[in-house]
């Protein structure tokens, strides 16, 4: 294997392969990246056997062969290289990387120590437009639960039917829910690893186009013009998260985000440092961000509009600014029925999209 | 004005409550033991046994080899605890500012008592008479001006003695005072300061406090006032109490166990004695950890921190189960289990979407009634059903507090 390559070129393509590669692993080869090259194609390819990524360019390639290196090594030591030519060759047990002024060695892996990246059975397929993709993971990937233990609720749940795409995560304590029209028809319920996609949309950026989607039963696949990602279903079942969201939140607060998220921000320094806990009392024009604890007190003063009397609710301020920041109009609405049940936050709907956080309040005694 | 502190120590408390409660064990060596049969511990040993070199925490084993004639007691904490209390309510008779630091000890702050009782002297003997009267017990009392020094000062002359340290006899007592005899100093940070060279207090004094709080952060700066024999601390009675950090249970088996079934049963029974206790103090946790000591003493502890904050024993133990199948070697012996819930809130609770949290709340306050007046585990899960699992668990615990 023997080819040569533009300095930022293999840097961009090797940024994208290593996010795939597992943070710790007990199999040394799946802390490598694949080469393939083939005619002038070379391919990068990277696994945790959860989510698989290849990715190819073109460019000038003087010997065909397959091998595979020390991923992040590989990534670290080409980032830092000057814009420059380089040359990389298979000598032995090694792979050698040279340009005009140095040259490096890593050991490498032979490519059948190396784990089969997965096919997509059947014919399933459909395409999706990437911007609403886009929007889809990024006003819901955040709420996925982080827990080891509750696999079901660690996946982001994609539903597509009668034209519409549902993604909905949960960690138990936050929820979000965003929903957009579609032109195709299709139908789809899957719950995907959240970094296969945070992976994917980070990579389209903001081009726009449609990407080709495949699935079959334990298995979806991303297909671009040069990058395929597939990732492994979770097979544990999404909750009926429905039945959570309130129907009867009758009393309406609005109120500026941008202002409530500063108060937050000021007023959580003196918040408890587990429990996060800031109260809110909410009256007809006027609310109170405040909370007491032995690092001292705070308490700001904001214009609302609420159109009951009076309320007091208690929040984690992390959760509460994590949803405000993810929320994008100026004017936000809670939803509230009790102290004790669910709250919806939301902003102004539009017209081809919904999009519904659910933050439970903490309950003091 | 200057504090006056006492720090008053009950001596031999354990077994001397044993030779009140049953008098034919006086003036004879008794050893108070922990654990089954021969495999536990000395806890306390009457003073008629220390002549043989009986001490707290060498193997019972051990202890009879030394004091062959001794009389063996079980451990009996709730008789301890009774005692303990009406110990304490005589201490309330002299100074509101009792902070109870252990089941046998006390700190007093006596300084705004002295006008009613015209001087230390007269505290200190009044209250020596009075626990020897009604209970049988003697007590070493330290004072000083601080915690730290009259805690020094209760252990200079024992048993039923008094000594004081005030700040000026500071100088001359800290080169031979070694850093392991403070309170707050253990075996581990002994360590660790001997590797400065800091083996006694003077060292500690003399060291510069930033390279004190740059090597051990606000311990640090506590360590150097220490070493000068300042320790501004209040006494802080129970009412005051800080809130703990962390809950737990542990238990050493009567004889090693590789049932993973046993092993299981085991761990919930601890988990819902620690959800217990967290529910009697109104605070609820955020992190468990697991400890599993085998058969050759090697020991391993792993925790994790969950979204919720729990006090179920139940939810404990499913999230002690996984954690502990994360690292139990399988068929491996094992000595001892400790479930721990650590990050603890007070009167605070965030429930999950998808629970019915009232109706959790509302039967675990039925179970903790019908066990408040009928005894613990009188409603107990299926699991902890069936005789040898009592076999298993033998007395190993503090009573609830």
């Amino acid at each position: 294997m023997y080819f040569k390559v533009n300095k930022d070129l293999l840097f961009e393509k090797l940024q994208l392969v290593a996010s795939i590669l597992p943070q710790r692993t007990t199999l040394l080869v799946l802390g490598n990246i694949k080469i393939t090259v083939e005619k002038k194609t070379v391919c990068l390819s990277a696994t945790d056997l959860d989510i698989s990524l290849d990715t190819t360019f073109q460019t000038e390639v003087i010997e065909e062969g397959s091998i595979t290196v020390p991923g992040r090594r590989f990534l670290e030591t080409v980032r830092d290289l000057p814009p420059c030519e380089i040359e990389i060759k298979v000598i032995d047990d090694f792979v050698e990387l040279r340009y005009d002024r140095g040259v490096y060695k890593m050991p490498a892996i032979p490519i059948d120590e190396y784990p089969e990246i997965p096919e997509i059975s059947g014919k399933n397929h459909f395409p999706f437009p990437s911007n609403l993709l886009k929007n889809s993971v990024l006003k819901t990937a955040f709420a996925a639960s982080k827990e080891p233990g509750r696999r079901a609720l660690s996946g982001i749940h994609w539903h597509i039917f009668n034209n519409e795409s549902i993604m909905v995560t949960t960690d138990g304590r936050k929820l979000a829910f965003y929903k957009c029209l579609i032109k195709k028809e299709e139908t789809i319920k899957v719950n995907i690893p959240p970094k296969a996609l945070r992976t994917l949309i980070g990579y389209i950026g903001d081009e726009e186009f449609d990407i080709d989607i495949k699935y079959d039963e334990t298995k979806i696949g991303f297909y671009l013009k040069d990058t395929t990602i597939i990732a492994r279903l979770i097979e544990e079942v999404f909750p009926d998260y429905k039945q959570v969201i309130p129907k009867d939140n009758k009393k309406v607060l609005e109120i500026s985000r941008e202002e409530l998220l500063n108060a937050l921000k000021r007023v959580s320094i003196y918040a408890d440092s587990t429990s996060h806990l800031v109260s809110i009392d909410i009256e007809p024009k006027t609310l109170r961000v405040y909370t007491e604890t032995e690092l001292g007190s705070g308490e700001e003063h904001l214009q609302c509009t609420f159109n009951e009397k009076s309320i007091t609710v208690n929040f984690n301020a992390s959760y509460l600014s994590e949803i405000l920041r993810n929320l994008d109009e100026e004017i936000v609405a809670f939803y509230i029925n009790t102290p004790k049940t669910a709250v919806i936050l939301t902003h102004k709907k539009k017209k081809k999209e919904e999009l519904i956080y659910l933050l439970m309040p903490i309950i003091t005694s | 004005m200057k504090r006056i502190v006492l720090h008053i120590d009950m001596n031999a408390f354990f077994a001397s409550v044993e030779q009140q409660a049953n008098p034919t064990l006086k003036g004879k060596p008794v050893i108070v033991g922990t654990g089954i049969g021969l495999r536990g511990v000395v806890s306390t040993s009457s003073y008629e046994a220390r002549p043989y070199g009986v001490k707290s925490g060498i193997p019972l084993r051990e202890a009879l080899k030394l004091c062959p004639h001794a009389i063996l007691v079980p451990v009996d904490p709730s008789k301890y605890e009774f005692v303990s209390k009406k110990i304490m309510n005589i201490f309330f008779k002299y100074t509101p500012l009792v902070e109870v630091f252990s089941v046998d000890e006390a700190y007093l702050d006596v300084t705004g008592s002295l006008r009613l009782f015209s001087s230390v002297d007269n505290i200190i003997t009044k209250i020596k008479e009075d626990i020897k009267r009604e209970f049988g017990v003697t007590c070493s009392v330290g004072m000083g001006p601080n915690k730290l020094l009259a805690k020094l000062a209760s252990s200079l002359d024992k048993p039923d003695g008094f000594a004081r340290i005030m700040e000026e006899d500071v100088p001359h007592l800290s080169a031979k005072l070694e850093v392991s005899e403070l309170c707050g100093i253990g075996p581990g940070l002994t360590k660790s300061l001997g590797k400065f060279n800091i083996t006694t207090m003077k060292d500690l004094a003399e060291c510069d406090v930033e390279i004190l709080a740059d090597r051990y952060g606000i311990i640090g700066r506590k360590l150097h006032l220490m070493g000068l024999g300042k320790d501004p601390s209040p006494v802080l009675p129970y009412f005051h109490y800080e809130d703990a950090k962390s809950m737990g249970h542990s238990i050493t088996f009567g004889e090693d166990i590789s049932d993973l079934m046993k092993i299981k049963r085991i761990l919930l029974w601890l988990s819902e004695r620690v959800g217990r206790r967290l529910r009697k103090v109104k605070m609820r946790g955020k992190k468990v950890t697991i400890g599993i000591r085998y058969s050759d003493f090697t020991t391993i502890s792993k925790g994790r921190s969950i979204l919720q904050y729990i006090n179920d024993g139940y939810q404990i133990y499913k999230c002690g189960l996984e954690i502990m199948r994360s690292f139990l070697e399988p068929e491996r012996d094992v000595r001892l289990v400790a479930v721990s819930v650590s990050r603890l809130v007070k009167g605070i609770y965030e429930p999950d979407l998808f629970e019915d949290f009232e109706k959790r709340e509302r039967l675990l306050s039925a179970v903790d009634k019908i066990n408040d007046r009928f005894g613990e585990f009188t409603v107990k899960r299926a699991l902890l059903l069936g005789k040898h699992i009592r076999k298993i668990i033998f007395n190993p615990l503090r009573p609830v507090k």
